[in-house]
């Protein structure tokens, strides 16, 4: 299975937050971790496989519930078989929209290194946040997807009409 | 799964095309993406300047809303049986993305992604602004069928490059 998280910032916010899902604790090893080209080429970069074997992508956009429904949308279109599917996973992190800001800034000439720095170092100090989010997820995630599998949904029984 | 199509052509020539889904793509889905669209599936003729009528008649053109971003939306059937469609990504570099996305999904074969933004002038632009964001269609719909005839000519270019793709010339 191949799951794509999708925040505002791919290299930064989104792949902190997907290393949490991996229970990898050091950010700064990730050698995407805070390309600039990666970011503005909005090309999809692989983070690693988990426990289950699926492999976990990211990337950043500015309203990531689009992407979830062009991917809804190119299921429809061209019938994927089921293992095959991308599972897209938009995500919403407190205070994402500050570092997506940065990041815009950082492609400002000369200047614009200042505040590629302030943007790592930004999503580095918020990285405890970032790998719990991610931790988080990644179980709510696994548990919603194993529930679903066990539930038995009952009839509804029928009202009398008396 | 890519469909695969055979076409005899006499006794011995035979041969295959994979039948592909055309997505043109633009920020709204609405102005260069449906009339690149429109010009693919022959509703639209290369050789003629539409006029402002013949654009306001097409399907979709200028007649989208913020829910239909993201929805890909079928324009109809070229002449070797492509399916066409359009999209409005909210966004104008999202090729790498969508393309990333198909091969992921192991589509890349069948599916198309064509991105129309760059042939967005400044008086469309403002006049999409208008008619959609800004909801004036009566200001910003003048102004988009003008950027749209502009805009013409390098759209039927697009269309012609995307034909010989599918042809395997380029």
């Amino acid at each position: 299975m191949r799951i794509l998280l999708v925040g505002k910032t791919g290299v930064f916010d989104t792949l902190a937050v997907a290393c949490g899902c991996l229970n990898k604790t050091n950010i700064i090893n990730c050698s995407y971790f805070g390309d600039l080209g990666l970011e503005n080429s909005k090309a999809i970069v692989k983070i690693g496989t988990d426990r289950m074997d699926s492999e976990l992508y990211v990337v950043g956009y500015k309203a990531p519930e689009i992407i979830n429904t062009i991917n809804q949308e190119l299921g429809l279109l061209t019938n994927i078989n089921k293992p095959e599917r991308l599972r897209v996973i938009p995500i919403s992190i407190k205070g994402e929209n500050a570092t997506w800001l940065l990041t815009k800034l950082a492609n400002v000439p000369l200047i614009g290194s200042l505040f590629l720095k302030w943007a790592k170092q930004r999503t580095l100090n918020r990285s405890p946040y970032l790998l719990e989010y991610g931790k988080n997820l990644y179980i709510e995630k696994n548990v919603n997807a194993n529930v679903k599998k066990d539930l038995i949904f009952a009839a509804k029984p029928q009202k009398n009409k008396s | 799964m890519a469909r695969l199509q055979l076409s005899l052509t006499g006794m011995l020539n035979r041969e295959v095309l994979i039948i592909k889904d055309i997505v043109y793509f633009d920020y709204g889905g609405s102005h260069t993406s449906v009339t690149a669209a429109a010009i693919h599936v022959g509703k639209l003729k290369p050789d003629k300047l539409p006029t402002g009528d013949d654009l306001m008649a097409i399907p979709y053109l200028d007649k989208t809303v913020p829910e239909d971003f993201g929805k890909i939306k079928h324009m109809g059937t070229d002449h070797i049986g492509n399916e066409v469609y359009v999209l409005g990504t909210k966004s104008s570099q999202l090729e790498n993305l969508l393309n990333d996305m198909a091969s992921l999904q192991n589509i890349s074969d069948q599916c198309l992604f064509v991105n129309t933004s760059p042939y967005v002038n400044n008086v469309l632009r403002v006049g999409g602004w208008l008619s959609r964001s800004a909801s004036l269609p009566v200001l910003g719909r003048p102004l988009v069928i003008s950027g749209l005839r502009s805009a013409y000519p390098a759209l039927c270019s697009l269309v012609e490059t995307v034909h010989l793709k599918q042809e395997g010339t380029i």
